[in-house]
């Protein structure tokens, strides 16, 4: 680890909120150097889904290899955890702690978290809905479930997990949820309600799921190929961030794609946010859209060709290559930016565009500057 | 108290281990759920619902506080079932 040519720290704002440290589960493996090797090999991780999942609508997925909730969490208190849940929670071990499970990052009691997800635990919902309509009475159901249900479950986990008691938060965003969440840190740690921040996003694969994207994709189109995960951020202001920042959020800027046509919603989000960073779309270094697979996700990608260089857009592997991770998706974007930034020096000072939108029409654009070292 | 059945026994003890989250091969007869074994108010409520949905029977929730060790928890559901 070399900061010898990262930017000099007092060159930003104090109060810029900065990236100074992440972790990731992913399709690619459990942690952060599983990402960042995926990413920069632009490995491919669809696999046959495994037989326990039951039938499901597309034969591949891009599942966390080797991801046993028990065998990573120890079984007190997991028994009926959903996945969900565990994912946020290995990657916050993965944030926090060391290799050896000591904490590694320095927390207080206004440590916030913020976590963006789309419904929560699918599986976990309507098995107990099943229970209820197919069990012999309505209310033979497995009552140790209903935590695990409520939405903001894998938040208040984390937190409870790591003692964090500031500000505990879930933001219900879809693909945009990344970026809504790191907004929300931001926000609040310029209001002075938080000192640090763990923010993120989270999503799960399950059955449930599956079936729920393959229906809700448009008539005769194939069911699409899912992945699943978890990225989470350190955010801390750059003037009190204890570690060296990875990259500052510049700006984000979120919208709502009201005229159907995410082709201009998305162009108008990014060049919003360009424009408060400071930043011209030809200086952008790296722009990474979600690639979602819809008619939204292929206009996203037009958006973004048609406003920054061509090389800019070729300088991450796309995020199909984890299949469509929803909630998880905009966490991975910056986590990769951040990945392959670290392995190229010429990135620092850079900007990176990163992008989302979802089938509701929220749209999200951040804006970073990429500034130092990485693992 | 009926003499309880081995195998009904030993059932209950499974479902109440794995609700209360510790090893079956830790829960004695008369260990205390709460003051011994760690467990909530939230996990004897998880407890009963098992049981319910075991035995296809249904358990008042005045019972509850009567739940406080393996051998009381089987003199519940057997009450409950008509054992």
């Amino acid at each position: 680890m070399s900061n010898a040519t990262a930017v000099p720290r007092a060159a930003l704002p104090p109060d810029t909120p900065v990236i100074t440290g992440w972790s990731a589960v992913s399709p690619y493996g459990v942690g952060r150097a599983a990402f960042a090797a995926g990413v920069r090999a632009g490995a491919k991780t669809a696999v046959k889904a495994d037989a326990g999942l039951g039938t499901l609508p597309s034969p591949e997925v891009c599942t966390v290899p080797g991801f046993d909730i028990q065998e990573l969490l120890g079984k007190r208190g997991t028994a009926k955890m959903d996945r969900l849940t565990a994912l946020a929670l290995v990657a916050s071990d993965g944030l926090l702690r060391d290799a050896d499970g000591a904490p590694a990052v320095a927390t207080d009691d206004r440590t916030g978290v913020v976590l963006g997800i789309t419904m929560g635990s699918l599986e976990n919902v309507t098995d107990f809905l099943r229970q209820s309509y197919t069990n012999e009475r309505p209310f033979y159901v497995d009552a140790g479930r209903i935590p695990f249900g409520s939405l903001n479950h894998a938040a208040g986990a984390c937190a409870i997990r790591h003692g964090l008691k500031g500000p505990n938060t879930t933001v219900a965003g879809g693909r945009a949820s990344g970026l809504l969440a790191l907004n929300y840190a931001r926000r609040l740690l310029a209001q002075g309600r938080a000192t640090k921040y763990v923010a993120g996003s989270a999503e799960e694969f399950s059955a449930a799921h599956a079936w729920y994207e393959a229906t809700a994709a448009p008539p005769g189109d194939p069911a699409p190929l899912l992945g699943e995960g978890c990225g989470l951020f350190l955010v801390e202001p750059a003037g009190r961030a204890e570690r060296p920042p990875l990259a500052a959020v510049l700006a984000i800027e979120t919208r709502v794609d009201i005229d159907d046509d995410p082709f201009a919603a998305v162009g108008a989000c990014a060049r919003r946010a360009l424009e408060r960073a400071g930043v011209g779309a030809d200086e952008v270094w790296a722009a990474v859209p979600c690639a979602a697979p819809s008619a939204a996700g292929r206009a996203e990608h037009e958006a973004l060709a048609a406003l920054v260089p061509a090389a800019a857009l070729g300088r991450v592997p796309s995020m199909e290559l984890l299949g469509d991770t929803s909630a998880a998706s905009a966490s991975f974007q910056i986590a990769a930016v951040l990945s392959v930034a670290a392995a190229e020096p010429d990135s620092r000072g850079r900007t990176a565009l990163v992008t989302a939108v979802d089938r509701d029409g929220a749209v999200a654009a951040a804006v970073l500057r990429l500034l130092g070292e990485d693992a | 108290m009926t003499t309880a059945a081995p195998e009904r026994l030993t059932r209950i003890r499974e479902i109440i281990a794995e609700n209360i989250d510790v090893d079956p091969e830790r829960l004695s007869d008369t260990a205390l759920f709460i003051d011994e074994l760690g467990a909530d108010s939230l996990k004897l409520i998880d407890v009963l619902s098992a049981l319910e949905m075991e035995y296809s029977i249904v358990i008042d929730m005045n019972e509850l506080p009567n739940m406080v060790n393996v051998e009381a928890t089987y003199r519940v559901a057997a009450a409950a079932a008509g054992w």
